[in-house]
């Protein structure tokens, strides 16, 4: 099988001093080093500070690698234009109420990725987001509606349809479900599993909740300090964690402490 | 289907015609927005309306007070000046070349400003920087001295005067849009649309603006109240239209001289002024409630 | 700290360089001597003078501009100082109460009673002060800095200080003469003030009220009056100060438009002479006093703000 995602070397290093102004807060990232097959679901995890979520947006083109290389189908990422950059890889924002233009309707929402990115007619991408709407489970109805009529959950599908207009080959979800109740997690987390299942999408989660990560993922990603301790697949991880940050975190996702009956 | 049809128009409405249907509740909003069309129109069409010519003098009747103080006449409704000159004339003129001004600077700084400073905003870096500092440097001088350095440079006309308010009032505009846009920036839906591929003008035009619409009302009240002020500051002290024409602030120095004899030459165009600040600012803040009402 | 002293340090050297950039253009404007040399060494020449006081000579009376100029800003400077101190007085509590009753009869009176202040132009109400001893019949001096009758020696430049060290030559004559004599423009000046200071508490008010640690203040059962010492005041006092810094030369400008109403001598009156007479070279010298003033006291603002505020001190860390 081919290899979709390849992270080779990636640094990411913060100039500390090109101007006195600038004070070193930010650790340095790096060097990584995983790749993710087509299909398959990779969970990032790790304390907070731990480099998570720069790295998704590095990989998503919102920070640029100081060095090293991603390749995306055994090209180089920083060959590829703005088009085949989105038409590759999307990403979902954390807080869907906030990533959403509150002075849009979700169907422009939904259009300007296709104007932006595709040759697409008029009536080709109606077509399209009638489709993508139909895979995330909304109504054709909510096309007219603005953001802030709908509720969590269904802006939560509004931005998982915005990510999965341009039919990319990664989706990077940055702790998307953070934000829901547990009951509206497991029907997001079904839903994208769903949807993986019909369309062979990879994800790239970053997630705290060590228990839906065992739900979901194939493979686990453990950082600290920017860098990867441990990186295997989900059973091999649960099975016999290696590192002292992996089992904390298993540990303190199964409470010792209950309520006596 | 999940709507019913009937309700529909009820249940979707653009942003745009939200506000307005927030704004329609507000009476004294509205009553200001038909003030503010008045305004305009009176500034517009000012010499279809008054019943004599501004500069016409009426030498029987010098120094005539308003119409219902003894010994006025309703022939000069707001009575004459010390040449015979009818004042209601005369107010309206002035009004044309303030509240015009006024206007046509608030138009000219909201123009150039929001294009100087997206500008700004999106080409970070040295220029951005050389900006900064050049504007950091023009807030410091107060604005009656830009005023008096450019009229000194090109010589007292309404003209520059109105070129120098502008100038004054630029750099306050570019920062405070600045400011609003760098905020909506670090927004998650705009670096989302960034990452959808948008252009610099897209992100503008759909992202940013429509989101930063309450700023904008507020700082371009402000730059109107301002502009209004100095406007009216500058014909006073002489710097601003010369002779024949008159503007409200040079009315009032014209009439100094005679505060005693008949106040009103001064009370009355002062009053307009305060009426214009007052119609326009009861209208800006009518609608940024409608707008943050909208928001909710 | 030190950073950020030496930010602001940096950000006053740039910002003082592009001012005295333009006063020295100005400068070369209006002398309008024929001179061969590059603009670098003309401006060199200019700077070295500027820094050994030579700012050139009045021509009108032939005194320094340095000096002169100096003095008639100091004249303004006092009574915007005075205006300050008063409309803070009746600003404060008024804004506070306006915040505090947010949307209640009490605060739309108060905000009717700001919008009317923004709206009459200075100048305007100005001339009807200057009227009103003579209407209701009381006497108060409507021209000029002090009577002439007394000839205070400039020490300090500020009128006030300088009649009161006069006071073995006049007891206290002049230091109330010249009380009287700012009254009038003060309270024209301290009108206006006053309306934005209220507009700007008001603000900051309802701003802090509307946190969640206000709400916990009244769980814990405080009265409304020790929430506003305790937590309201001391959370709202930054933003309305750094807000008042920024409006520093709308201040200093509605003030020079009194003083000339007023003929009282100040920097609007010496401006305008000046200008009438010919005299340009005060412009540049009023460019690099004033503009200078305001940008000492933004950034002596600032690093005040930052010593009293937490939030402000994030800044420091900040990476920008």
């Amino acid at each position: 099988m081919q290899t979709l995602l390849n992270v080779s070397n990636l640094c990411k290093n913060y100039k500390r001093s090109a101007r006195f102004s600038s004070s070193g807060f930010r650790k340095a990232l790096g060097p990584l080093n995983f790749t993710l097959e087509r299909g398959k679901t990779l969970a990032i995890v790790g304390e907070s500070g731990a480099g998570k979520s720069t790295l998704v947006q590095i990989i998503a083109g919102l920070i640029k690698p100081s060095s090293g290389e991603i390749y995306v189908k055994d090209k180089p990422l920083s060959t590829f234009s703005q088009q085949e950059r989105c038409t590759s890889i999307r990403m979902i924002f954390q807080d869907p109420s906030s990533s959403l233009n509150p002075k849009a309707t979700i169907g422009r929402i939904l259009a300007a990725p296709l104007e932006l990115n595709t040759p697409l007619t008029l009536d080709g991408r109606k077509k399209q987001i009638l489709d993508t709407l139909n895979l995330v489970g909304l109504l054709p109805d909510y096309l007219d509606f603005y953001p802030n009529m709908l509720s969590g959950i269904q802006q939560h599908q509004v931005a998982m349809a915005r990510a999965l207009i341009l039919k990319p080959d990664i989706i990077i979800a940055d702790e998307i479900l953070a934000s829901l109740d547990i009951s509206l997690r497991f029907k997001i987390v079904n839903l994208l599993l769903n949807i993986q299942e019909k369309i062979g999408v990879s994800f790239i989660f970053v997630a705290h909740n060590m228990n839906l990560v065992r739900h979901m993922s194939d493979q686990i990603v453990v950082m600290e300090n920017g860098m990867i301790v441990e990186n295997n697949t989900t059973e091999k991880i649960y099975k016999f964690p290696q590192s002292a940050v992996t089992k904390q975190l298993l540990q303190s996702h199964q409470p010792h402490y209950r309520k006596e009956r | 289907m999940l709507i019913n049809n009937e309700f529909n128009e009820d249940k979707i409405q653009s942003p745009l015609q939200y506000t307005w249907s927030i704004f329609k509740k507000k009476s004294a909003a509205i009553v200001s927005m038909w003030g503010v069309i008045t305004l305009i129109f009176f500034a517009l069409f000012a010499d279809l309306i008054v019943a004599h010519e501004p500069s016409t003098q009426y030498a029987q009747n010098l120094l005539l007070p308003p119409y219902w103080m003894e010994g006025g006449s309703t022939d000069h409704i707001l009575g004459t000046d010390d040449l015979g000159r009818d004042s209601l004339a005369r107010l309206i003129q002035g009004l044309q070349l303030t509240l015009g001004g006024g206007i046509l600077i608030t138009f000219m700084i909201s123009l150039i400003g929001s294009v100087i400073g997206a500008s700004a905003v999106l080409t970070k870096g040295i220029k951005a920087s050389i900006l900064h500092h050049l504007l950091d440097a023009l807030l410091t001088i107060p604005t009656l001295l830009t005023a008096l350095i450019l009229i000194v440079l090109f010589g007292p006309s309404y003209e520059n005067c109105l070129l120098a308010v502008s100038l004054s009032l630029l750099p306050q505009f570019i920062r405070g849009i600045y400011i609003a846009i760098e905020n909506e920036l670090s927004k998650q839906y705009i670096i989302a649309l960034q990452l959808d591929g948008a252009t610099n003008s897209r992100l503008l035009r759909f992202g940013i603006f429509p989101n930063i619409i309450e700023p904008i009302v507020t700082l371009l009240n402000r730059i109107f109240t301002m502009a209004v002020l100095e406007i009216a500051t500058l014909g006073f002290l002489g710097f601003g239209t010369q002779l024949p024409d008159v503007e409200l602030g040079s009315l009032i120095a014209s009439s100094i001289d005679l505060i005693y004899l008949s106040p009103w030459l001064v009370f009355f165009p002062g009053i307009a002024i305060f009426l214009i600040i007052i119609i326009f600012n009861v209208f800006a803040e009518g609608l940024r409630h409608s707008v943050i009402e909208g928001e909710e | 700290m030190l950073k950020y002293l030496f930010r602001r340090l940096n950000l006053l050297l740039i910002t003082a360089f592009i001012l005295t950039v333009i006063a020295f253009m100005l400068q070369h404007w209006s002398s309008s001597s024929i001179d061969n040399r590059n603009y670098f060494m003309l401006y060199g020449d200019y700077m070295a003078n500027i820094f050994q006081g030579h700012w050139g000579i009045s021509s009108i009376d032939q005194r320094p501009l340095l000096n002169k100029g100096l003095i008639a800003f100091a004249s303004t400077l006092e009574l915007c100082f005075v205006a300050c101190i008063t409309s803070i007085i009746m600003a404060f509590p008024l804004g506070i109460l306006a915040g505090l009753k947010r949307n209640g009869v009490i605060d739309y009176a108060i905000m009717s009673i700001a919008l009317v202040g923004l709206a009459i132009p200075v100048f305007w109400l100005a001339i009807i002060m200057t009227m009103l001893p003579n209407s209701i019949g009381i006497s108060l001096p409507v021209d000029g800095n002090i009577s002439l009758v007394f000839e205070v020696p400039v020490i300090s430049g500020f009128v006030l200080i300088d009649s009161l060290l006069a006071a073995d030559q006049y007891q206290m004559r002049a230091f109330s003469d010249r009380v009287a004599h700012l009254v009038l423009p003060a309270v024209v000046l301290s009108f206006f003030l006053t309306t934005e200071i209220i507009r700007l508490t008001r603000h900051a008010i309802t701003m802090v009220m509307r946190s969640n640690y206000i709400k916990a203040a009244y769980a814990k059962g405080l009265a409304t009056k020790q929430i506003v010492l305790r937590h309201v005041l001391k959370n709202a006092l930054p933003p309305i100060i750094h807000q008042i810094r920024l409006q520093l030369s709308t201040i200093i400008s509605f003030a020079m438009t009194i003083e000339i109403v007023f003929s009282s001598g100040g920097a609007g009156v010496w401006l305008l002479t000046s200008i009438q007479e010919g005299d340009y070279l005060a412009l540049p010298t009023a460019v690099l006093i004033i503009s200078s003033f305001i940008l000492l006291s933004s950034i002596i603002i600032d690093i005040v703000l930052m010593i009293i505020s937490p939030t402000k001190r994030k800044a420091l860390y900040a990476d920008q």
